[in-house]
């Protein structure tokens, strides 16, 4: 289970934290296809809506969860303007730029997902580890 | 003692066996259109699972691209994923 929705309540509600999500693509074809269609949101202002709408839609690896026909219907139910996210998805202009970003997180040493950096070093994905980290990371803890 | 046949239903029988035939029909073919009208709505067909959309975060919550809290927090969490 993700521990986002957590460290979200405790953290980056309350003004401690902020995150940073950079899609990467590792699992093949569609899961580049889903890190393009969450820049086409992000044109719309709907990125978190659209990842949280991925993330509760999630196939598996190698799934057709997130063909490109159903990026489109996440983007139809989350209200999105249909038309400009087609004409971003279907335009490829992402993709590139996805691939550059999973290239350098490579670069970076990020070889799984979800890999997690606290201000620039590298955490365990695990909660209480992610909380250690944060709190040493707040202002007036070492 | 068998059961003696109804002589006043059994008159009218097969009259009311068509109406009862055609009706059925009609009400198939009207669920059926509905169906493909709603699919056709929903951007969709019929194999398609139903879109989970989840409750929306609190509207005072900053939400800047890629980036979810207040930019001046002090820390930074930065998460690589793979939506798949």
């Amino acid at each position: 289970m993700s521990v986002l929705p957590t460290l979200e309540a405790e953290y980056i509600i309350t003004g401690k934290a902020k995150l940073e999500l950079r899609p990467i693509a590792f699992l093949g074809k569609n899961s580049g296809l889903a890190a393009q269609a969450a820049e086409c949101a992000n044109e719309q202002g709907g990125f978190w809506g659209f990842h949280d709408v991925l993330y509760a839609n999630q196939g598996g690896k190698g799934s057709d969860a997130f063909s490109a026909r159903n990026l489109k219907r996440f983007a139809e139910a989350l209200g999105m303007d249909s038309a400009a996210f087609t004409s971003c998805l279907d335009s490829g202009r992402y993709a590139s730029m996805v691939v550059d970003k999973t290239d350098a997180a490579s670069q970076r040493g990020v070889s799984k997902t979800p890999t997690i950096f606290v201000n620039g070093t590298e955490a365990m994905s695990g909660l209480e580890e992610m909380r250690a980290a944060i709190e040493r990371s707040l202002p007036g803890e070492s | 003692m068998e059961p003696k046949p109804a002589k006043g239903r059994r008159k009218g029988g097969a009259h009311t066996r068509w109406w009862v035939y055609a009706a059925g029909a009609a009400g198939g073919a009207a669920v059926l259109a509905l169906f493909v009208i709603v699919s056709g709505l929903a951007g969709g067909d019929a194999k398609d699972p139903p879109v989970v959309v989840p409750v929306p975060r609190p509207a005072g919550l900053a939400q800047e691209g890629r980036v979810l809290g207040a930019p001046s927090a002090p820390v930074t969490i930065t998460e690589y994923a793979d939506f798949q």
